[in-house]
C-alpha cells in the first residue's frame, strides 16, 4: 500500500514536471526556415541554438550604446539597416572620432559564411561578435566590463535569464546572443530573387548582365563574360565558405603596396593582399566599395575590373586569365564594352532587398 | 520483491518493443552498400597543401583541396537484369587536409540482389544540372555552382604551380563542368556477389588524374573552355579506381 502511495507520488511530481507551471522556462525553439532558393547547407552552432528570447536579446544588445565606453555607439552605428547594414563611409568612425582602418561591413545571410572580418580572423560569428566591442578605437569596452553594466540591469538580468536560463551575464552569452539576432538578418526577396522563382521582373538588360555576371569570358571563343561569379558565387554572391578559398587578391595595388589581408591571418606570404570578398546583395546600398572604401561608385568598380587591375604576386589567377580580348596581356584588360559594364551595374541594382531593410524585426527597439 | 520482478518483466516487454520497432519489415528485403573514397596520389594517402608533387609532365604542384560531385549511382541484379537507382543520387565529395576519406552508403537496395555491375557519374546530368530543385547535394550554396543557365562544377581542384621562377607558386584552378564532361563510369563484377554484412567497395581518388595531360604553364585557370575539356578527359577514366572490396559472399 506504502509503495503504490509513493508511485502516485512519483507519477503526480512527473505529472507536474511536464506542465508550464515550473519556475524555470526553457527558452521557446525558433524554427528558422531558409529561404527556398538557398537551401539548407548550413549550421547552426549545438551550443547556440536559436531561440525567441535570444534573438530578442540579441536585438537588444546590437543596438545597446552601453556596449561602448562612452555609451555613444552600438553595433548599430556602423551597421546601418538603412544601408543593408553597412555605415556609408569609407572608415568607420570610432566612439572617440578616430577612423578604423576597414569599411564597414554588410551583415547580411551570415549562416552561409564562414570566416568573418576582411581578413577572416574570426572562424564562427560568436567568435567575431565580441571584437568590435573590446577594439580600442570602435567600441573599446572590455568584456568585463561590458558584463557588468548589464549585470546591473534588471532589464538585461531578466532578459538572459530568459534566453540562456542563467541570470549569469558573460562575454559568451553576450557572444550568442549579438550571434542569434545577425544569422536572422536574411535577405533573399530581391528582384533577382524573383527572377530566380520564375516571375518575370527583370529587364532585357538586366538579364544580359546577369549572363555576364556570372560568365568566365573565353576569348578565343567568344564568350563574353565579365567575370564577377568566379568569386561572388551564384544565389548569395559572396565568396567560397571554403577553407580560406573566399579570400582574393583583385588587383587593387601593387606588391610593394598590398597590406597584409588574408596573411595576418594565416601566416602565409602567399596570402597577401587577399581579402574577403563580401556578398553584393544590396550592393546599392554600400557604397563606398572595397575594404578600404576607395571606390565611390559601382562604376568606378566595374572600371577598375574592367581596366585598373594592378599586377602583384599574389592576384587572384581567376583574374589574371580572365579577358574578354584575345591579344590582352598584363597588365589585365577584362575587355568589356560600356554597354556590357553598364548591364552588369543594372543587374546589381537587382540584388536590393526593400523587405530587407523595412523589415521591423531588424530594427532599433530603442528608437521608439 | 515482487514489485521488482514485475517490473524487469515489464521492462524486458519494453525493451522486446523497442528491439521489435527496429528491426522493420523492411530492413529484411533490402541491403546497404558502403562507398568509401580515399584521396591519393602516387599511391599514396595524398598529403594536401604542403606536399609538392609532379604532374606527368614533369611540373611541380600542391594540392590544397579536392571536391567532385557523383550522381546517379546504379547497381545491376545479374538474375533479372534490372538496375536498383538510388534516388535523388547526387553525391558531393570534397576533401583536404582534414578530410582525406569520404565514406556514404547506399540504402535500400533489394536484399536479394545479385551484383554484377555498380554504374555512377562524376558531374551532374543536363537535367540537374540547371534545375532549382536542389536534391541531394546539389545545394548551390555548396560552392559549387556557377549559375542557372550553366549549373555546376563537377570537379573542383585547388593548389598551386611551381614554375620554378616564383618562389609562391601560382593557383591553379580546375572549375571543371558542362554538359558534355559528365563522366558516366561503370564498375562491373565476373562473379555477381550478394551483399552480405557491412559491404564495403573502396575506391582510390587519384587527385593527380586531372593534370593527365596538361602544361601549366600555359595556364592554370581551368573552366569552360578546351583546356577544362582536356582536365575532364584526362579524369574521367582515371580519378576513381576500384581499390578493395570487403564483406561478402559469393
Amino acid at each position: 500500500m506504502k509503495i503504490r502511495l509513493l508511485i502516485g507520488w512519483i507519477s503526480l511530481m512527473l505529472l507536474v514536471a511536464c506542465t508550464d507551471d515550473t519556475t524555470i522556462r526553457s527558452p521557446t525553439p525558433y524554427q528558422f526556415e531558409p529561404p527556398i532558393l538557398f537551401g539548407d547547407g548550413f549550421e547552426i552552432p549545438n551550443d547556440n541554438p536559436f531561440t525567441e528570447e535570444g534573438i530578442a536579446l540579441g536585438r537588444n544588445l546590437f543596438y545597446e550604446k552601453m556596449l561602448s565606453r562612452n555609451n555613444q555607439i552600438s553595433c548599430g552605428t556602423c551597421h546601418q539597416q538603412s544601408k543593408a547594414f553597412t555605415d556609408g563611409a569609407a572608415f568607420s568612425t570610432g566612439l572617440d572620432g578616430a577612423l578604423t582602418s576597414k569599411s564597414s561591413m554588410s551583415l547580411v545571410n551570415l549562416h552561409w559564411q564562414s570566416k568573418f572580418f576582411w581578413d577572416g580572423r574570426a572562424l564562427s560569428l560568436e567568435a567575431q561578435a565580441l571584437q568590435p566591442i573590446q577594439d580600442h578605437i570602435e567600441m573599446d569596452l572590455p568584456i568585463e566590463e561590458a558584463v557588468s553594466r548589464l549585470t546591473e540591469s534588471n532589464t538585461y538580468r531578466k532578459q538572459f535569464a530568459a534566453a540562456f536560463e542563467t541570470e549569469e551575464i558573460s562575454g559568451d552569452l553576450i557572444a550568442k546572443a549579438l550571434s542569434q539576432f545577425m544569422r536572422t538578418l536574411v535577405s533573399s526577396n530581391s528582384r533577382y530573387d524573383q527572377h530566380l522563382l520564375g516571375e518575370n521582373v527583370l529587364t532585357d538588360q538586366e538579364k544580359l548582365g546577369m549572363d555576364l555576371f556570372f560568365t568566365h569570358p573565353v576569348a578565343n571563343t567568344g564568350l563574353r563574360g565579365g567575370n564577377c561569379g568566379d568569386c561572388h558565387k551564384t544565389i548569395l554572391t559572396s565568396g567560397d565558405r571554403k577553407d580560406f578559398l573566399g579570400f582574393n587578391n583583385n588587383g587593387l595595388d601593387v606588391d610593394d603596396n598590398l597590406e597584409d589581408g588574408l596573411m595576418a591571418t594565416t601566416g602565409k606570404p602567399e596570402d597577401k593582399g587577399k581579402f574577403k570578398a563580401p556578398s553584393l546583395r544590396n550592393i546599392e546600398l554600400t557604397a563606398p566599395y572595397m575594404h578600404d572604401g576607395r571606390f565611390a561608385t559601382l562604376e568606378e568598380v566595374l572600371d577598375h575590373y574592367n581596366s585598373n587591375v594592378q599586377t602583384s604576386s599574389t592576384l587572384d589567377q581567376q583574374i589574371v586569365e580572365a579577358t574578354n580580348l584575345p591579344e590582352a596581356v598584363l597588365p589585365v584588360k577584362l575587355g568589356l564594352t560600356e554597354e556590357e559594364k553598364e548591364a552588369i551595374i543594372a543587374f546589381l541594382h537587382t540584388l536590393t532587398d526593400e523587405t530587407f531593410i523595412t523589415n521591423e524585426n531588424f530594427s532599433d527597439p530603442f528608437e521608439n | 520483491m515482487k514489485i521488482f520482478l514485475t517490473l524487469s518483466k515489464i521492462s524486458a516487454a519494453v525493451l522486446l518493443l523497442l528491439l521489435g520497432a527496429c528491426d522493420s519489415d523492411e530492413s529484411k528485403d533490402t541491403s546497404s552498400l558502403i562507398f568509401k573514397f580515399t584521396a591519393k596520389a602516387e599511391d599514396e594517402l595524398l598529403v594536401f597543401g604542403s606536399k609538392k608533387y609532379t604532374t606527368p609532365l614533369q611540373q611541380s604542384i600542391t594540392i590544397e583541396r579536392l571536391d567532385f560531385y557523383l550522381s546517379n549511382i546504379q547497381i545491376k541484379d545479374a538474375k533479372s537484369d534490372t538496375y536498383y537507382s538510388e534516388p535523388d543520387s547526387y553525391r558531393l565529395l570534397s576533401f583536404d587536409q582534414d578530410q582525406a576519406t569520404v565514406t556514404f552508403m547506399v540504402e535500400n537496395i533489394p536484399a536479394d540482389f545479385e551484383i554484377s555491375e555498380i554504374k555512377m557519374a562524376i558531374g551532374v546530368d543536363s537535367e540537374a544540372n540547371t534545375s532549382i530543385d536542389h536534391v541531394g547535394d546539389l545545394d548551390p550554396t555548396n560552392g559549387m555552382a556557377w549559375d542557372w543557365n550553366t549549373g555546376y562544377k563537377f570537379l573542383s581542384l585547388e593548389g598551386r604551380y611551381f614554375d620554378g621562377n616564383n618562389e609562391l607558386g601560382q593557383e591553379i584552378k580546375m572549375h571543371i563542368g558542362t554538359d558534355k564532361n559528365y563522366a558516366p563510369v561503370s564498375l562491373t563484377f565476373d562473379e555477381p556477389f550478394k551483399i552480405v554484412g557491412a559491404f564495403t567497395l573502396v575506391y582510390a581518388v587519384d587527385a593527380l588524374a586531372p593534370f593527365g595531360t596538361v602544361d601549366l604553364e600555359e595556364g592554370t585557370v581551368f573552366m569552360n573552355d578546351e583546356r577544362g575539356d582536356q582536365v575532364a578527359l584526362d579524369y574521367r577514366n582515371h580519378l576513381l579506381l576500384i581499390e578493395e572490396t570487403f564483406g561478402f559472399v559469393k
